[in-house]
This record gives C-alpha cells, structure tokens and sequence, in this order.
C-alpha cells in the first residue's frame, strides 16, 4: 500500500477515532517505514522492535494531533519516529551503551523524480533540497545521512556553531515554507498538503 | 525589540534543536514552559521540516517482519507496547493489552470500585494541614509546573492525601498539577522518602473516568531525587492519553516498574473531584 492510499483514507484520524480497521491500515501502509528507520539506528534486531513499538504508541498518542494541512501522514509519522529514535540514541549513550549515531535513512539524498511508491513525499522533499543554498543542504545532508549533531558538524567542518545552527534554521525554514506552499496550492496526498 | 524578544529566540533555538538533536529532560521543561508562555502557531515546524528531509533521504524500505507487524498492531489496539515474547493472539488476562473501544466505558464515578475504592479507604483526611511546598530548586520544572497551573485553563492543583503505609506518612506534602486539555502534568513532593532503585521504584497511575477503574494509564516511575529544598518535581509521563483525570496514585514497585500492578502499597492519591467539591 503506498503512503497516499492512507493519505486518501485518512488513517491516522481513523487511528484516533478508535477504527478497528485503521491500526492494522497503518501497519500496511507505514509498516516498513517505521521498521527501516528503526533498523538504521539501533543496534540490534530486538532494539528495532522495542522502537517500533514505541514509535507506534507514540502515534497511537499523537494521531488525534495530525492535521492533513500540515504534513502528509508519512511525514507526520516520520517526525514522531524521529523523535523516539533521537531519545533512544541520547539515552544510550548516556549509558555509554553506543557509538554516536551511524547513519541516517540512507548515504546521500533522492534525486528529484526517483521516489518510486513512496509518492509526493519523497519527491517534493528531495526537489525542495535543491533550492537551498549549499551551505544550508550540507549541514541538513550532515545532520541527516551522517547522523551528526549539529555540535558535531561544526567540528568536523571548523564552522561556529552559531553558523551552523543558522544554516540549519534557514534551511528547515526554507522547507516548511516549501511544505506550505504545497499545502496552499492544494495538492492532494501530497507533501504539507 | 518586543521585551519577550531574548525568550522567544531562546524559544526558536530550543524547537530547532529539538527538531535536529533532541533535548535533555531540562531542555524539555524549560521549552514547556516557553511554550506555554509565549505560544507558538507552528511548532513542530522544524520537526516536520527534518522530518520531510528523512523522507526525502529515505531508503528502500524493508517490509515488516510478520511477527514485528503483529506486535505492532497490538500495540496501536491497546495503545501502549505489547510484550515480545507472547503469540501473536495470545491475549493474557492483566496485560494491559485490549481493544481501544470494545469495553464498556463507565459514566464518571459511577462506581467507586477496585482502586479508588482501595485507595479511599486508605486515605487519611488529611486535607489543608500540609505546608506550602518551597518553589525554589528543580527551576525548570517547577517553571514549567507553574506556567501550566497559570496557562492551561483546564489545569488542576490537587493535593497528595497519603495512607496508612508507614514509608506515605513520611511524605511532608506536595500536590499534582495536570491539564487533561495539555495531557501534561507535573507531580510535587516535600521530602518524599528516599528509594532504592535497585530494589523498588515510585509508580504514577493515572484513573482516567474514561475508562474502566481496573486499567488505570500508567504515569511513569520515578525515584525521590530531592533538590537542596527537599522538594521533587516530577513530570507526568503518560503512556496513554487520559481525557478525564480522576485519579493519581502512587505505588510501591520492583525496578522499572509493571504493567500492572497489584497494588499493595498504595502510597499517595490525590484525587480531582473530592478537592474541588
């Protein structure tokens, strides 16, 4: 099932109307995102299923907030799962228990147009990457495919770490407003929209 | 320059760097608290921005492993992580794992049963004697439970009534603060006996009149980790929305906490209704 079946069907309002159907519609049209993303950044198997399944019940308690004016359910869920893997990799290596984060979704960013089944998502983000300017794609590239924190990628690259976080905020000010945009001119399934 | 403008860029590098790297737990109270000062219209903003570069970044995704997508159904059916190592329809009794909707949702305080019953019973009337509790120390948090007493229009104050357990009666005052409209609360304790966390643990339960008096939401373990003022201030971690507080309780638990609890002891409850009425 592709991420804009469950966009037209709106299963994660369903989620948190209490649908019987929705939660396994969400496991089919999200599973593998979630599974993915978990596997990239933990450290084992069993971790990734302790995440997946904390990510879900994050979303179970999060779908009453998701609005389809604001991001498409793919990157809604994202957002959520980001956040839990983030929490993870911070707590354990307070622990000690990890290497700082490995990698990210993947080495380098989509080109526009090879997004497959994942839809507009994909697509419209990777094209937005490419309105920014080099400095603002590099620290995200870094932030993302890298996993560094922005600390990290002012060391790595000698820049202030004020002027990272500059970059950083232009660049994902940029995209939102990007994701705006494509809320206001109504595309439907679509990223923001 | 607006005299909230240094709050509100304080407000800005927090959310972007919640977005990018994530935020330590005085992080996240202190962003609450700006939060709820000065408001926000987008501020998953740059959440849902990075969020959109994950996806752009994304990888071939790898289809759920069907044991994975069992478990995981599981989990958006009850709202909270089902256990490993159990069957995919292999539902036991007391594992807190049920269907969101199936059972029959009680009318508040329609029967005064099983928990609040048992905790009632062993509530001393001890309303209004406990002290005010000192606000300095714990600064983020405490800010961050006074800004939503002063913030959330829903938002209660409830003093901690404790029982009869000798370890409650340690327990000098302190009260709960919780907005059901948030889903966010903090719980205040004056000098609350020190635990062991190799050997037993605080757990909050939270009644919620939404749901059955037998599945309270559970609110998250804690330790008594006192401040230079004797004071702990907790924030509530609920695990599944709770639409309707009726009842806080803390009880007695091995390490990390359970699922569910059997109740023995219970600690302290502060229960909304009873205290406003």
């Amino acid at each position: 099932m592709t991420a804009a079946t469950g966009e037209e069907n709106g299963i994660l309002l369903r989620l948190a109307d209490g649908d019987d159907r929705a939660a396994q519609e969400v496991i089919n049209a999200y599973g593998g995102l979630v599974w993915s993303l978990a596997l990239r950044f933990c450290r084992s198997r069993a971790d990734a299923e302790d995440a997946v399944q904390e990510i879900l019940t994050d979303v179970w308690k999060s779908a009453h907030r998701y609005r389809s004016a604001r991001a498409s359910e793919r990157v809604f869920i994202s957002m959520i799962a980001r956040r839990r893997l983030i929490d993870r990799l911070r707590r354990d290596k307070r622990r000690g228990e990890v290497e700082p984060m490995a990698a990210g979704p993947s080495s380098e960013l989509q080109h526009p147009g090879d997004s497959g089944e994942r839809g507009w998502d994909a697509q419209q983000a990777a094209q937005a990457m490419q309105s920014l300017s080099d400095d603002q794609r590099r620290v995200l590239e870094m932030n993302v495919t890298q996993g560094l924190t922005q600390r990290e990628i002012a060391e790595a690259t000698g820049t202030p770490l004020g002027t990272v976080k500059t970059h950083m905020r232009r660049g994902l000010i940029r995209l939102r407003e990007m994701m705006s945009d494509d809320a206001d001119v109504g595309h439907s399934g679509g990223a923001a929209s | 320059m607006n005299s909230d403008q240094p709050q509100r860029e304080r407000l800005d590098e927090l959310l972007l760097d919640r977005a990018v790297d994530g935020l330590d737990p005085a992080e996240t109270a202190e962003l609450e608290t700006l939060l709820a000062r000065l408001g926000h219209d987008d501020h998953e903003g740059y959440d849902l921005a990075a969020a959109s570069v994950w996806v752009a970044a994304g990888a071939p995704e790898e289809p759920m492993p069907a044991d994975v997508a069992t478990r995981a159904r599981r989990t958006l059916e009850a709202g909270a992580p089902a256990p490993r190592e159990r069957g995919a329809d292999d539902v036991h009794p007391g594992d807190n794992v049920r269907p969101l909707h199936t059972q029959p949702r009680p009318a508040r305080r329609a029967a005064a049963t099983g928990w609040i019953a048992a905790a009632a019973a062993l509530v001393l009337a001890v309303t209004g004697w406990w002290p005010r509790v000192d606000e300095r120390g714990a600064q983020d948090l405490t800010a961050a439970r006074d800004a939503l007493m002063d913030e959330a229009p829903d938002a209660v104050r409830v003093d901690w009534s404790n029982t009869e357990h000798p370890r409650a009666q340690q327990l000098k005052g302190g009260y709960v603060v919780w907005s059901d409209e948030r889903q966010q609360g903090y719980m205040t304790f004056e000098d609350i006996p020190d635990n062991d966390p190799g050997e037993h643990q605080y757990q909050l339960w939270v009644f919620d009149a939404t749901r059955s008096d037998e599945h309270p939401v559970d609110g998250g373990v804690f330790d008594a980790r006192r401040n230079e003022a004797g004071e702990v201030v907790i924030p509530i971690e609920n695990k599944l929305p709770v639409r309707q507080a009726a009842l806080f309780a803390v009880t007695l638990e091995p390490p990390g906490g359970v699922v569910v609890s059997d109740r023995d002891p219970i600690l302290w409850v502060a229960e909304p209704e009873a205290q406003s009425s």
